[in-house]
């Protein structure tokens, strides 16, 4: 069934059987990589693994920044309040 | 020769740390975390440290101070002084009344058997507490409380208040009564100042502070007798000094903390009976002042317990940080003299045997050897190096060198000797690692030598790495590194770390068989090892030490031969160095993480992961991670606990560290003279270590990739005539 219909698309005639003689294929354009680009197989690598510890997708590195802030901010505050709390509490009270 | 591999591995994307203000933001955001950490270690510690500050006893002598600006009222008035009035206004006890004082507790051993006294002679006093002891000592507190007897304040820490600037006075009143408060649910309104006596004893320098109390609310409380128990003179003296003359009333002082009060309990069991035979009552300050004085503990308001309980609190974990911070101190003491003691067990002893004429690793091995050299941008150095390895005094050597697609002409520089037994193999970039893999797939022979492009080696190093191959069993070999430019306080430092990590720690792991790394400067391999470990990967910067361990867990022996001399070009500043360990101390913790697993493997993989993972976690990530404590206490206890313990402490850690560097010295046969340096290398060392080793941890926990960074390179490498 498919190759039927894709035969019906193919408007270029086609030879069946022996061919014999030339076939016009039109201007050839040679698409090959330049040597330093290629690929060879002297030396290669099965798998390349990621390196140890890396987290690539950055989640960890984002949630543990955010995690040292919050921390962070949250320990200053009390502390700051601490201190506040105990100085001005010692205070006498016309001068609080 | 060119070779070509296969796709380097990508490149992670554009990410926002990329943006320079962002990435500014970040730096200045992680700078202000790290100082902020720092702040509250350091308000922890002073907290500590103001809690801890030893007093003298209340009665020391002082000097003699000027008193005219004491009211005369007061200087003959009674021990109990209010200031609050236009006026002051004092007050005695009735006759034949005794109000028995006790001052500096609450004491977890002593205020009890004081308590217990009290309440089998029915008798109530009023005690005296100082807030550091309160927070400590919570239970004590709300007990003596309920057991009927005055709590007032004696301060927070028994400073001498009147040479306190007004707000530490103010603070040290308001903390203890907040502690009170939080403890026994009351408020406290009266106040005996710390080295107080009898009201003719009052000076001008004390009058402040008796204004400041006055003005909050709070009665002055001096004493009309002084036990002298702070002496210890005896229980007979205690009771001598204790008891009032011709049936007059008076106010005690006594003390239920600050040292042995055995005496004291036994001069109170006596005293009571005794003064009550005589028709003396016991009773506290209000109780005996009743209707001239307000009631002394009212119920404390919620802010005042709050204050209270946010400073039991803080003082807890002040506590808690404090005693973590001994106890690492502690480990990491342990670390370091069980490291000294195997160091002169084992290290010695390997060293022995290496020496004695009848050691030997078996037959000469005299196969040919392939020296492999990877190299990225070393036109400097790569010369002498490749010159030295080539012209090595061992049969069949043939020099690879892997020129990582270097843009300097590294591989003509090496063209350029015209050695006829070294090839150059140009390779696109790819690392290291690649690199050596590269080359041991070129490599001819199955003995493979690794050496730096940044080493020079002596002549007959090659032939003397290879000697310990003639035992089947070794698959691994790792030289004698030495630091070859040790112009500079930076360059010793590194060669004195070189010269002991090289003679005595590695000499101990060789013996316990738990070598973590063979250098990347001078390292031989069997080739069936390197196939069995999978040669080297680069998923982990410490290539080096990734290949070590998975050699060890293939079940080869992996060996140290301190004649094998070669010497390495060392960072030359604090910046490269810098560069240099935290890339060692990252890729040591990747090659430690990523061979985890080992420890519940069977097999030579499971005796060296139980083995040899643990002695290296403790002795090169846990240890350095501790050490910089030894120089952080040290400060602090000389600073502020006992000056004379942590300087001799400290002292004998600096003569065991010295003793160590010195041997390994002899057993190299350096020169002594560069361990000059010694303790400042120590002492900054150790804080530069630990902080590369926090980065690190950081960068893992992170998941950060590290990535390999060129050290900028002298040529100053010089080989030192060999001794005789």
């Amino acid at each position: 069934m498919n190759r039927r219909r894709r035969a019906r698309r193919d408007a270029t005639p086609r030879a069946v059987g022996r061919v014999v003689g030339r076939v016009r294929v039109g201007r050839v354009v040679g698409r090959v990589p330049p040597n330093e680009q290629a690929q060879t197989d002297v030396a290669h690598f099965d798998e390349i693994p990621p390196p140890v510890f890396a987290d690539d997708s950055r989640v960890r590195r984002r949630r543990l920044r955010r995690l040292s802030y919050a921390v962070v901010l949250l320990a200053v505050a009390l502390l700051v309040a601490f201190w506040l709390s105990q100085i001005i509490g010692g205070m006498p009270s016309g001068q609080r | 020769m060119t070779v070509y591999h296969g796709k380097p591995p990508a490149d992670p994307g554009l990410t926002t740390g990329q943006i320079p203000a962002l990435r500014r933001r970040r730096l200045v955001l992680r700078i202000l975390v790290v100082l902020a950490l720092l702040a509250l270690l350091g308000n922890m510690l002073l907290v500590e440290a103001y809690l801890r500050s030893e007093f003298a006893p209340d009665s020391a002598p002082q000097q003699a101070r000027p008193v005219d600006a004491v009211p005369a009222a007061v200087r003959s008035g009674g021990p109990v002084v209010d200031l609050s009035g236009d006026k002051p206004r004092t007050y005695r006890v009735p006759a034949r009344t005794i109000t028995l004082t006790f001052d500096d507790g609450p004491d977890a051993r002593w205020t009890p058997r004081i308590l217990e006294v009290l309440r089998r002679h029915q008798a109530h006093g009023t005690f005296f507490v100082l807030g550091s002891q309160v927070v400590r000592n919570t239970g004590l507190s709300a007990r003596i409380a309920a057991e009927g007897h005055e709590i007032g304040v004696h301060t927070f820490t028994h400073p001498r208040v009147s040479a306190l600037p007004a707000w530490l006075r103010r603070l040290e009143h308001s903390t203890t009564q907040a502690a009170i408060a939080y403890t026994t649910g009351r408020s406290t309104t009266l106040y005996r100042p710390p080295y107080s006596s009898m009201v003719d004893a009052l000076a001008n320098s004390d009058m402040p502070t008796l204004r400041e109390a006055a003005r909050q609310g709070d009665l002055t409380v001096l004493n009309d007798l002084d036990s002298q128990d702070w002496r210890r003179p005896g229980a007979e003296a205690i009771l001598r000094h204790a008891t009032p003359r011709g049936g007059s009333g008076a106010i005690v002082l006594m003390h239920d903390a600050g040292g042995d009060r055995s005496q004291t309990v036994a001069a109170l069991d006596r005293l009571i009976p005794r003064l009550k035979e005589r028709g003396y009552r016991f009773t506290t300050v209000s109780e005996a002042l009743a209707g001239r004085i307000p009631p002394p503990n009212p119920p404390a308001g919620f802010a005042e317990k709050a204050r209270g309980w946010a400073l039991v609190t803080m003082i807890r974990v002040a506590d808690l940080t404090l005693r973590l911070l001994w106890v690492l101190l502690l480990c990491a003491g342990a670390l370091i003299l069980a490291r000294t003691l195997l160091l002169l067990l084992l290290a010695v002893g390997h060293a022995r045997r290496r020496r004695s004429a009848s050691w030997s690793w078996g037959p000469a091995v005299t196969d040919p050897v392939t020296i492999i050299v990877p190299a990225f941008n070393e036109a400097t150095t790569i010369g002498p190096a490749v010159r030295s390895l080539a012209l090595s005094a061992h049969p069949g050597v043939e020099v690879i060198v892997l020129d990582d697609a270097s843009t300097d002409d590294t591989g003509q520089a090496v063209r350029d000797l015209h050695l006829g037994n070294v090839r150059v193999i140009r390779t696109p970039p790819g690392g290291k690692a690649a690199g050596l893999n590269t080359g041991i797939a070129f490599a001819r022979h199955d003995l493979i030598v690794m050496v730096d492009a940044d080493t020079v080696v002596e002549t007959d190093s090659v032939h003397r790495i290879v000697q310990p191959f003639a035992d089947p069993g070794v698959g691994a070999v790792s030289g004698n590194v030495k630091v070859g430019n040790r112009r500079g306080l930076l360059g010793k430092w590194q060669h004195i770390e070189y010269v002991v990590g090289f003679n005595l720690d590695r000499r101990l792991y060789d013996t316990l068989g738990c070598i973590s790394t063979i250098p990347g400067a001078l390292g031989a391999f069997r080739r069936q090892a390197l196939l069995d470990a999978g040669g080297l990967k680069i998923d982990t910067l410490a290539e080096d030490t990734d290949l070590t361990i998975a050699i060890q867990r293939a079940g080869w022996r992996v060996v140290f031969e301190e004649s094998a001399r070669a010497w390495t070009e060392a960072p030359t500043g604090v910046r490269q160095l810098w560069q240099q360990r935290y890339r060692w101390s990252f890729g040591t913790m990747q090659a430690l993480w990523k061979h985890r697993r080992a420890v519940r493997d069977s097999g030579p993989s499971g005796r060296f992961g139980r083995r040899g993972l643990l002695v290296i976690t403790l002795f090169t990530v846990l240890l350095p991670l501790l050490a910089p404590l030894l120089d952080i206490m040290a400060v602090y206890g000389f600073v502020f606990l006992d000056r004379r313990e942590f300087a001799i402490g400290w002292l004998v850690m600096m003569a065991v560290q010295a003793v160590t560097a010195v041997l390994a010295f002899r057993l190299d046969r350096e020169s002594l003279r560069p361990l000059w340096s010694l303790p400042l290398q120590q002492i900054a060392y150790r804080q530069l270590m630990y902080l590369v080793l926090l980065h690190s941890a950081g960068t893992a926990v992170a998941g950060r990739r590290l990535r390999w960074q060129k050290m900028r390179r002298t040529g100053e490498v010089t080989v030192p005539a060999r001794p005789a």
